[in-house]
């Protein structure tokens, strides 16, 4: 299992792995993410694009059902279907016009393959262990926690079904799986973002009426705890984040009620419904800080490995320099060296060397410049470095 | 794609039946054998038993969810052997509405996925249900087999209905709701998978296709009208009542025996260069749900392989390398000063490098 895979000629690509149980959010906040990235980005030299038609297309039929949903049914705002099988988005990423693209990968998956009890047949199985191994060796982990399950959580009954509901044992043991394999690679980014979703009525800046936002992120580290520990324990080089987004914006949450689970005894499960807000138009609210942190780091890295690349070109033409002395050496050796070319090749060498050392650190430049003006926008005031 | 179809033992044809091949023998994009398929049941032991025969030629598999978060989409009371519709992963998108239909050698199989249920699930999210059916075609079908396939092609029309604004596949909904009215009979179902639960949702999507009335032979498919004067491998657009009635057209073709090859909605595919490539001789019809001509229209050679164009002038260098070598004519002038010299330096090399070899250093 590798984390950075390379493609033969597209360098290396990284792995963005959507972690969270069956209707939580995950699809919602990919489509939040990927197709509003211009304006997410913006200010910034990032460009973020599907690398392939079919990418291209999933994240359309994603994103008409997103607006359409909204539009057509005033009421209707439940718009995301659930998903039935394993989706691969594949994205590329350039931060300046010199620079090579950064490929990367991300998965999303039906939520309830991770519920052990839920997994049946050899199929499921396979399809979820190919999640489970893509998902580890990922280098950034997007954990969406559906808000409305912490923040409705009123008595005894429903702290306990929390577990259940949000699947936070199979979390755990995932991230700690993933911090286990990041520490391998402690030179590659390692990036877990803690994304509460549905998120509207708890804060006060996107439309919504009172912020509760201070209770949500202490009832999210609360029952998060030990998984953070747990990454923090095995990756201290993880960044983890916290960052709470609307993926819809335009709604309220008008009530939860908890039924008995008819499946899962003593579990009670939460059935939220929100109606639209003002005229039903989609204002995403913190999906720009995950889209910053998730850039930068691949930035970051990408200009870690060009620098690196640079460096080494460097070291070859100082070798060659020091050869081109001992041919140098010695009139007669400097007379044979020039007559055979072996001067004239090892000079044209080393300049070569030279010139992509040259190039690539103007890549490195800016991929540099990139992370600092992504580092410099304005940020949601939301998200929180853990 | 790189989804193997019909191999490992959930390919096996359990009945030991003969697998079909395509046309062509080679498994392209979900160009695997059609095979009277055995049912997946994943544990050992769960599928049903095979080897049963089908009255009426239709086997058929129903997926869907339950209302709570965990019982995510699945197959009910047994799946297909194979999920073969996987090879158009870069084709088609399941989550969305896709239809496909294989045929081959008195084997067919199909998917259609996207019918909307209206149950909703625990966030209030429509549900959806996918079917999976199989069959032998008409002409190698038993008695009873034709009844049947027509209704399956009436199934193929009226899901395609919705892409012109009308209200088929809704209407295929509610009759599956009807089918599957009761919540915990379908979690049950969902958990199940042994041959009487198996036989149970086969009964219903035989009932789900006897609800369906038998398919006008519109002007369109009939015999000698406009559809049946395309060529065996066209691409065309699903919002257009044109491709439609071809597509339809086709499909009962598939179905009867009378041509071996595909039938494809996909909704990944915008134009012709992103549709699967035809398979040897098959007769592939793609209708692309974004996209597409209005007219159908043939579908161009198939080539080998991706033409491959290379870039005008050598790689751009990204500085200024050093001076060119010297030119033919320079050379020359070079060599001729250059040959006593070189004779002269030769000698004196010689007894440098022997003098150095007798170990006095220079
Ligand atoms: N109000 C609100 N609803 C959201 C938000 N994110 C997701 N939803 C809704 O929550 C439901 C589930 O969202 P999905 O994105 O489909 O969830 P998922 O995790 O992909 O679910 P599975 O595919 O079943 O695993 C959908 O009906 C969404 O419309 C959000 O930020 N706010
Ligand atoms: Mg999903």
């Amino acid at each position: 299992m590798e984390s950075v895979t390379t493609d033969a000629d597209a360098g290396p690509v990284f792995r963005i792995g959507m972690l969270g149980p069956s209707r939580v959010g995950k699809t919602s906040l990919v489509v939040s993410l990927l197709t509003d990235s211009e304006r997410l980005l913006g200010g910034t030299p990032v460009v973020l694009r599907a690398a392939d038609s079919s990418t291209r297309a999933r994240l359309r039929l994603r994103r008409q059902e997103l607006d359409g949903g909204l539009l057509a049914k005033k009421f209707d705002t439940a718009v995301m279907r659930g998903s039935e099988n394993l989706t691969y988005f594949e994205l590329d990423l350039k931060a300046g016009q010199a620079t090579d693209g950064i490929r990367f990968s991300l998965l999303d998956f039906p939520g309830a393959w991770m519920s052990e009890h839920e997994r049946r047949g050899s199929e499921e199985v396979r399809q979820w262990d190919e999640c489970r191994d893509f998902l580890v060796g990922s280098n950034i982990l997007i954990v969406p926690i559906d808000a409305t399950v912490l923040m409705e959580a009123d008595q005894a009954a429903h702290w306990q079904s929390v577990p259940a509901v949000l699947e936070t044992l199979a979390v755990q043991e995932i991230a700690e799986s993933w911090a286990g394999y990041r520490n391998l690679a402690p030179d590659e980014p390692a990036l877990v973002v803690l994304a509460p979703v549905k998120c509207e009525s708890y804060f006060a800046d996107n439309g919504g009426y009172r912020d509760d936002s201070q209770l949500l992120r202490e009832r999210v580290l609360d029952v998060y705890e030990r998984t953070v520990e747990l990454i923090r324990l095995n990756a201290p080089h993880a960044q983890i984040r916290y960052c709470p987004v609307d993926t819809l914006g335009c709604v309220e949450l008008v009530k939860v009620e908890w039924e008995p689970s008819a499946d899962d005894p003593g579990v009670q499960r939460p059935r939220g419904t929100f109606a639209v807000r003002g005229k039903g138009k989609i204002s995403i609210a913190g999906a720009d800080d995950i889209l910053g942190a998730v850039c930068s780091l691949l930035v970051e890295a990408q200009r870690k490995v060009t620098t690196g690349l640079a460096a080494g070109h460097i070291a070859s033409a100082q070798d060659m320099e020091v050869r081109g002395r001992e041919l140098k050496r010695g009139f007669f050796r400097h007379v044979l060296n020039t007559l055979n070319g072996n001067i004239r090749a090892n000079e044209l060498e080393r300049s070569g060397e030279l010139g992509k050392a040259r190039a690539l650190r103007a890549q490195a430049q800016q991929l540099q410049d990139a992370v600092e003006m992504i580092a410099g926008r304005a940020s949601s005031g939301r998200s929180k470095v853990l | 794609m790189t989804e193997e179809l019909g191999s490992g033992p959930a390919g096996e044809a359990r009945d030991g039946t003969a697998v079909p091949e395509l046309p062509g023998g080679e498994a392209g994009p979900g160009g695997g054998p059609v095979r009277a398929e055995a049912d997946h049941g994943g544990e050992a032991g769960e599928a049903e038993p095979d080897g049963e025969q089908e009255p009426a030629g239709v086997r058929g598999y129903v997926m869907t969810r339950g209302v709570e978060r965990d019982k995510d989409y699945r197959f009910l009371g047994a799946a297909p052997a194979a999920l073969w519709w996987s090879a158009y992963r870069d084709h088609a998108d399941t989550n969305y509405p896709t239809l496909l239909v294989e045929a081959g050698e008195g084997g067919w199989r199909a998917f259609v996925s996207g019918i909307p249920s209206a149950r909703r699930d625990e966030v209030s999210t429509p549900i959806r249900f996918t079917l999976a059916l199989t069959g032998a075609t008409a002409a190698a079908g038993g008695p009873g087999a034709p009844v049947r396939l027509d209704r399956v092609v009436r199934l193929v029309a009226l899901w395609l209905e919705a892409f012109t604004a009308q209200e088929g596949r809704e209407r295929l909904g509610r009759l599956l709701d009807g089918l599957f009215p009761d919540e915990a009979e379908v979690v049950e179902l969902r958990r199940r998978r042994d041959p009487q639960a198996a036989r149970t949702v086969r009964e219903r999507v035989t009932a789900l296709l006897d609800a369906l009335d038998p398919p006008p032979e519109s002007g369109a498919d009939a015999a000698g009208g406009p559809a049946r004067a395309l060529p065996a491998a066209w691409f065309g657009a699903a919002r257009s009542e044109q491709g439609a009635s071809a597509f339809v057209a086709r499909v009962r073709d598939l179905l009867s025996g009378e041509r071996e090859g595909r039938a494809l909605v996909l909704n990944l595919v915008e134009d012709q260069a992103e549709a699967p490539a035809r398979v040897g001789r098959e007769s592939l019809a793609v209708l692309a749900v974004d996209g597409g001509p209005v007219r159908p229209q043939p579908f161009a050679v198939t080539v080998p392989g991706p033409l491959v164009v290379t870039p005008p002038g050598p790689p751009v260098e990204t500085v200024p390398g050093p001076p060119k070598k010297f030119g033919p004519l320079h050379r020359r002038a070079l060599l001729f000063l250059a040959t006593p010299a070189g004779a002269a330096a030769m000698v004196l090399a010689i007894w440098y490098l022997t003098h150095r070899h007798h170990g006095g250093k220079p």
